[in-house]
């Protein structure tokens, strides 16, 4: 518990999405710091990360039940009822679009379809609705529905990356310091390399950066202009 | 008799409890700063010397019901002493709690740092509250 204060006060502040333009900590440093907890808190910690960030190259191998399954037995192993609830709704909107993806290619009998979460069997009875009839309470989640059905993938994981950002940063702010808090600013972590990693401005921005610093480092700038005032 | 006696050491002791508690929290919190921030050290070690007021408060207040402990003052002390010491110990050890918090977000943000301290500052005002009507009660606990 007491190892909570130093850590949570060491981690650097992560801005808005919108507003990142590089990672405020590296991965090394940031592993570094969380060494200060308890292996049993690393453990649950890697077993969060794991389920929110899954590995798509195991998954694709596993039948839509057998991820369901390895999923809600992951669940179970996890102590934090805060945490499983955060995950939970992350895995319930993986559903949801998972689900919509599939009608869209031609699913048309909604009992083959294995899902997660509140939503699975509200999905089910409601599969012939444009939006499986939940327009109303999943606005956000329409909206990233939309952006895949036009085609746009980048602008929907931009919109889920931030519903999950605010979600999990309201988690954080709620339970002070705690493990929970801990947990939810390693997710945020991560989805704010993702975003990074697949935001082409942000990308331009960081190769102009690191190629004007490597410039500067080496005589090359100096030769280049040299030459130009040679011509 | 020993109510009387646990009444007029119970606000050091206990007060003394909070501010370890309080005093321990804050500063693993000024501790977790250190590492991020390049200036701003002192103020971070001073806010986390906060809690430790509570027991100065609770010194006084076993100097003021300091007497020989006979049967008739004896409830009138345990009363005394011990609530005002519980009041000191749950003031300090939230007021750690609150002062970690304003190291936290003064770190993100220092020109908040004064504003920040404003929760920490309100739970003092308590312990003040606590030790000052002490005081006063201790007047007529009979000698």
């Amino acid at each position: 518990m007491s190892q909570y204060y130093t850590l949570l006060t060491s981690l650097p502040h992560l801005p808005v999405l919108d507003k990142s333009r590089q990672l405020p900590i590296s991965r090394l440093a940031l592993e570094r710091r969380l060494s200060m907890l308890s292996e049993t808190d690393c453990a649950q910690l890697g077993a969060i990360e794991a389920l929110y960030f899954p590995d798509y190259s195991v998954l694709s191998d596993l039948a839509d039940r057998e991820v369901v399954q390895a999923w809600q037995s992951a669940l179970l192993s996890l102590e934090s009822d805060v945490l499983k609830e955060r995950i939970g709704y992350q895995l319930e909107i993986r559903t949801l679009l998972a689900a919509l993806r599939y009608r869209d290619a031609g699913g048309k009998n909604p009992d083959q379809f294995i899902g997660f979460g509140r939503w699975h069997s509200f999905i089910k009875n409601h599969w012939f609705e444009s939006f499986f009839g939940m327009d109303e309470f999943q606005p956000q989640i329409q909206k990233i529905a939309r952006y895949l059905k036009e085609n746009r993938p980048g602008h929907a994981d931009k919109l889920l990356d931030q519903m999950l950002w605010q979600d999990l940063f309201y988690c954080e702010k709620q339970h002070g310091f705690s493990f929970s808090a801990v947990a939810c600013y390693v997710l945020r972590w991560g989805v704010v390399s993702r975003y990074l990693s697949a935001d082409p401005d942000a990308a331009l921005i960081k190769f102009d950066d690191v190629t004007h610093s490597l410039l500067m480092k080496t005589t090359f700038i100096d030769d280049l202009n040299q030459e130009s005032l040679n011509r | 008799m020993m109510l009387g006696w646990a009444g007029l050491y119970g606000p050091m002791a206990l007060g003394a409890i909070g501010s370890i508690i309080g005093c321990a929290i804050a500063g693993q919190a000024a501790c977790g700063a250190l590492l991020e921030t390049e200036t701003g050290h002192g103020r971070y070690i001073g806010i986390s010397a906060m809690p430790s007021s509570q027991a100065i408060y609770g010194i006084v207040v076993m100097f003021a019901l300091n007497r020989t402990v006979t049967p008739d003052n004896a409830p009138g002390l345990a009363a005394i002493g011990l609530l005002c010491g519980l009041a000191l110990l749950f003031s300090a050890a939230h007021q750690g709690r609150a002062c970690a918090a304003a190291i936290n977000v003064s770190k993100i943000r220092p020109e908040i740092f004064g504003m920040s301290l404003a929760p920490a500052a309100i739970v003092e005002g308590f312990a003040v509250f606590a030790f000052i009507f002490a005081l006063v009660i201790s007047a007529g606990v009979p000698a």
